[in-house]
């Protein structure tokens, strides 16, 4: 069977600076692999090169196995969802979703048969005849996508397609969305720079960054162990929990430093002592974080700080913690009742902690 | 630090209307949000608060003293937009700006650049040019200046839209951070309802124009009055499913869901056959197994959809003949469970979380002794 | 307890006052226009005595425009422009276009040339031209001065029209690029009419710049062709100068321009702010 998208080496230089180093990677028929990265990251340079918009340096795209890069856009199978919808403004809603059947010369019954019946799966029938610039964002969102698929296409590659919307229509969006892919069956390459977009929708997810992929994993296992510290704080928002620590040989044994007053549990110090590396950093999520006011049986890290408050995220509440100007965090379901400044004690689970080279950023355990 | 108060304020724009007899009243250094879906007449709201717009009906108060007929620019109000309007120079000639308008000395201005910059951190690049920040710094510097002007009055209006979801996190921990130490009157205002629950002292739901609820974070989430206070607030949001008043049950899709006698009581003696049941997605319990038995919980059977993982949680789509409902579980319980799209399961929430609402007013019904 | 009353009243004041600066100097410069309208309505007797009023306000001047040639001045005039904005149009959209969108080799030098021909005195081209024209046959013809004022006013409508252009993004274009329309459809139904305002904004500039245009059309047209600028020189030198029939003259020969401008002014005032300001 073949990969509905292999992408091959692909540099791509702009004004002299590498926006794309390198980037390989494979999407099976079927699949929605999500390109996550950072806002600059190439992304969007990539999506256009897969498309035939813009042309690599060196590096190839094969679609369905066959090798496209000399074939011009209209030719590759490829329909695009782009980050700025590019609407027709002054065309109806019904010519916008209408065009790529009116460049392929359909007949005109066909056209209005498939038009209606897109327009019904994205449930915008109503707006049919409005003018694409009296939407709003919602709809527009769905314009671009309706106009995406009315075009016969071997994959579809959609670029921040939820970033300009309300948050609450946002996340409406991405349910319907995945339910839809599951409904069309097709093959989807989406960038984003929103995490849950990835965590949420992906069957795979590749992180770009700097144009270079830095791995490549299901969204679970992206979450659990990224491969690199950048990629855990950029998952988290930055409200990773971080300890750094420094392994030493003294006088035959190997001695854990820290310049925070930690106490380390035995299964963790037996980890440490197994790693390869000198300056290590212990890294978590908040859910496996507890902040209160007396912790007992810390499997893990444990240390003592002040109360600094909690965001209210309406299920739960994220607590926060400083101890030495480092920032700790934990989440909580209950509201806190903790006084602002009262002394705390912070326990940084073992269960979710990943050691990380404080000097190469790499995972080592 | 100013109070304020909206008297019945309307505001028509030709024949469409932003606002509808708006009344609110913002205590003296109170961090005050103003919450609702784009189009809902916020930014107009806000606008007229500025002394932008002039409303068409009713007044607007600083400290009882009516201000509706105030220029914008007497009302000694400082005001922060999505789109930071900088000027092209320096960090530092940014902030300066409003304090050497004020007649402040050089080092007197210099002194007090550097004291904001360090409030709102970014005294580390106070000698770059506005064009070379990014989003988020720009945005920073924004507030900065507003800071500079020392009013008496801060409008934000939607400040971190622009920013990607990352940075986004990240300043609103450090607006909260800010708003603790200048204690000042601060209205806010916001679509993203997490920035509203975690930074306001209150907030003030609008939609179409009219406040739907106003209270304290807590009080809009656990306690909304209508349905798009329970659907707004909360990611995911309110779960509404429609059920009909039976003789011995409430049932949905013709299954008997609920059978406690007093709120069935209390529902018919109010005369209602049909109600909109509320709960919130992580007070409904999945299992596998079937469920019978129908007191102190309420049970739905149906059929999973969708599964979302969103790292620090799971929601999943459930489906139950007409009705869709959406179920938010720990990343423990989920491995637990282990469910799959297309499997059936059985719902459970206990009653108390559950609220019930007019299906044609959509306002909340008050069932009598019930905790909500 | 903030002084809300005085300082609106001082704040207040200022404001008038600058406004009533703006009017005076705007009422300064509009008086010549209305000395002219005024001038128009006027009969002979009436012509030097005082500044605004008329007691017997009269069409008779606008009688003797038309039967000194006015008003086919004025259709030569409307002629030779809309020639000339078509033309400096039609090159213009499908250069500009070529400019925004597509990687020409020396573009920048290319477009500061077509900028340049502009900066040249027009005095220097008249003669070559004006051999040109005669040993062709084009003197004296409608083509001859429609040709010319297409190039006059070619560049700058390539400049605006381009700006207007490089606000479509470029996404429109791929878009419409990856549904499979060709890139003439892609111009002429989807990018066009999006920059519908620009288009007239440069159409407007064009016009304006070929109606008032003086010089070459003394040269270059012949007696049946001449516009009214032309016609408006021959005017002197006439035993006792018609003041009121050349008011009318000048009358008839602005309102069409006041109309287009009135009509126009919201995007001609993009036009003219085209590139200072980067979003």
């Amino acid at each position: 069977m073949e990969k509905a998208l292999i992408v091959s080496e692909i540099v791509k230089k702009i004004r002299g600076k590498e926006v794309l180093k390198n980037v390989s990677f494979e999407v099976e028929k079927g699949q929605l692999l999500v390109l996550l990265g950072p806002p600059g990251s190439g992304k969007t340079t990539l999506l256009k090169i897969i498309a035939g918009l813009e042309k690599q340096d060196s590096g190839s795209i094969y679609i369905n196995g066959v090798r496209v890069d000399e074939t011009p856009p209209y030719e590759r199978k490829v329909s695009m969802v782009f980050e700025t919808l590019a609407l027709y403004s002054h065309m109806t809603v019904y010519e916008n979703i209408a065009s790529p059947m009116v460049a392929e010369k359909k007949p005109k019954d066909f056209i209005d048969k498939r038009v209606r019946e897109i327009a019904g799966i994205l449930r915008i029938e109503h707006l049919l005849d409005r003018r694409a610039d009296k939407l709003s964002g919602g709809e527009r969102q769905r314009v671009a996508v309706a106009r995406a698929l009315a075009k016969e296409a071997e994959i579809y590659l959609l670029d921040e397609p939820f970033s300009n919307l309300d948050a609450k229509i946002r996340y409406a969006l991405r349910t319907e969305f995945k339910k839809l892919k599951t409904i069309l069956g097709k093959t989807l390459v989406l960038a984003t720079s929103d995490p849950l977009d990835a965590l949420a929708l992906g069957d795979a997810v590749v992180f770009i960054e700097k144009g270079e992929v830095v791995q490549r994993s299901t969204p679970v296992e992206l979450y659990y162990k990224p491969s690199r510290l950048d990629i855990a704080r950029y998952l988290t928002g930055k409200i990773l929990n971080e300890v750094i620590v420094k392994k030493k040989a003294e006088g035959g044994k190997t001695v854990i430093m820290s310049e925070l007053d930690i106490a380390i549990s035995e299964s963790v110090l037996r980890d440490l002592q197994e790693i390869p590396a000198e300056n290590i950093v212990l890294a978590s999520h908040p859910d496996t974080a507890i902040i209160e006011k007396s912790v007992e049986n810390c499997d893990g890290l444990k240390l003592k700080g002040r109360f600094l408050g909690y965001e209210y995220r309406g299920s739960e509440f994220l607590v926060f913690a400083e101890y030495k100007n480092h920032l700790f965090k934990a989440l909580k379901y209950e509201k806190p009742l903790i006084d602002f400044n009262e002394p705390v004690e912070v326990c940084i689970s073992r269960e979710g902690l990943n050691f990380y080279n404080l000097d190469t950023g790499a995972l080592v355990r | 630090m100013v109070s304020v108060r909206i008297d019945n304020v309307s505001k028509s724009f030709g024949s469409v209307q932003a606002l509808r007899n708006v009344s609110l009243e913002i205590s003296n250094g109170e961090f005050f949000a103003i919450l609702g879906p784009s189009g809902c007449g916020k930014t107009t709201l806000l606008r007229i608060i500025a002394g932008l717009e002039k409303p068409t009906k009713g007044r607007v108060l600083f400290d009882e003293i009516d201000v509706t007929d105030v220029p914008a620019e007497i009302r000694d109000v400082s005001m922060v937009f999505q789109f930071y309007a900088l000027y092209p120079t320096t960090v530092f000639n940014n902030i300066a700006l409003p304090l050497r308008s004020r007649g402040l000395s050089p080092s007197e201005t210099r002194e007090r650049v550097v004291e904001i910059a360090k409030l709102v951190g970014i005294e580390s690049i106070l000698n770059a040019h506005v064009d070379r920040l990014s989003v988020a710094d720009k945005q920073k510097v924004a507030l900065a200046r507003a800071i500079a002007k020392e009013p008496q009055l801060y409008l934000l209006d939607e400040p971190l839209t622009i920013l990607d979801p990352v940075s986004r996190v990240i300043m609103r921990a450090e607006l909260k951070r800010i708003q603790k130490e200048l204690k000042q009157t601060i209205i806010y205002v916001t679509h993203d309802q997490i920035e509203a629950l975690t930074l306001a002292d209150k907030i003030a739901v609008m939609n179409f124009g009219v406040v739907e609820q106003v209270g304290t974070s807590s009080e809009v989430y656990d306690h909304p009055e209508s349905v798009f206070v329970g659907w707004f607030l909360g990611e995911p949001g309110m779960n509404f499913v429609e059920a009909s008043v039976e003789q011995d049950s409430l049932r949905i899709g013709g299954k008997p869901v609920l059978s406690e006698r007093r709120i069935l009581e209390d529902l018919k003696s109010k005369g209602y056959g049909n109600v909109l049941t509320g709960f919130r997605a992580e007070h409904v319990k999945i299992s596998k197994a079937p469920i019978t038995k129908l007191d102190s919980v309420a049970v739905i059977e149906g059929v999973v959809r969708v599964i979302e993982f969103m790292g620090t949680y799971y929601v999943v789509d459930v489906e139950s003949d007409s009705a869709e409902f959406k179920v938010k579980i720990d990343p423990r319980s989920f491995s637990n469970l282990s469910i799959r799209e297309g499997e059936r399961v059985w719902c459970s929430v206990p009653l108390d979380k559950i609220l019930f609402f007019d299906p044609n007013s959509s306002k909340r019904i008050d069932i009598g002794g019930d905790s909500g | 307890m903030r002084d809300y009353r005085r300082e609106t009243r001082v704040y207040k004041i200022r404001k008038y006052l600058k406004l009533g600066i703006l009017i005076t100097i705007v009422v300064i410069y509009l008086l010549p226009i209305y000395g002219m309208f005024n001038l128009a309505f006027r009969p002979r007797a009436e012509m030097f005595t005082g500044f605004f009023v008329i007691t017997q306000p009269t069409l008779e001047n606008f009688v003797e425009a038309y039967e000194y040639g006015a008003y086919s001045a004025i259709v030569n005039s409307a002629i030779i422009t809309a020639g000339g904005v078509g033309l400096a149009l039609a090159l213009a959209v499908l250069a500009s276009y070529a400019f925004s969108r597509f990687k020409v080799k020396g573009k920048n030098l290319l477009m500061f040339y077509i900028l340049s021909t502009r900066m040249m005195p027009p005095i220097t081209l008249i003669i070559p031209i004006f051999i040109m024209y005669y040993t062709v046959g084009l003197k004296g013809t409608y083509l001859g001065l429609i040709l010319v004022y297409g190039m006059m006013a070619l560049p700058l409508s390539v400049w605006m029209t381009k700006s207007f252009i490089d606000d479509v993004p470029k996404d429109i274009d791929e878009a419409a690029m990856i549904d499979g329309h060709s890139t003439m459809y892609i111009l002429f139904k989807i990018v066009l009419p999006m920059v519908i305002p620009g288009i007239a904004a440069s159409a407007a500039f064009a016009a304006i710049t070929i109606w008032n245009e003086f010089l070459f059309a003394l040269l270059l047209s012949g007696i049946d062709t001449k516009p009214t600028s032309v016609l408006l020189s021959s005017i002197r030198g006439e035993r006792g100068f018609n003041w009121g029939r050349v008011a009318a003259i000048e009358v008839i020969y602005i309102i069409p321009i006041i109309i287009l401008v009135f009509w126009l002014q919201k995007h001609m005032l993009r036009g003219l702010t085209f590139g200072t300001v980067r979003r």
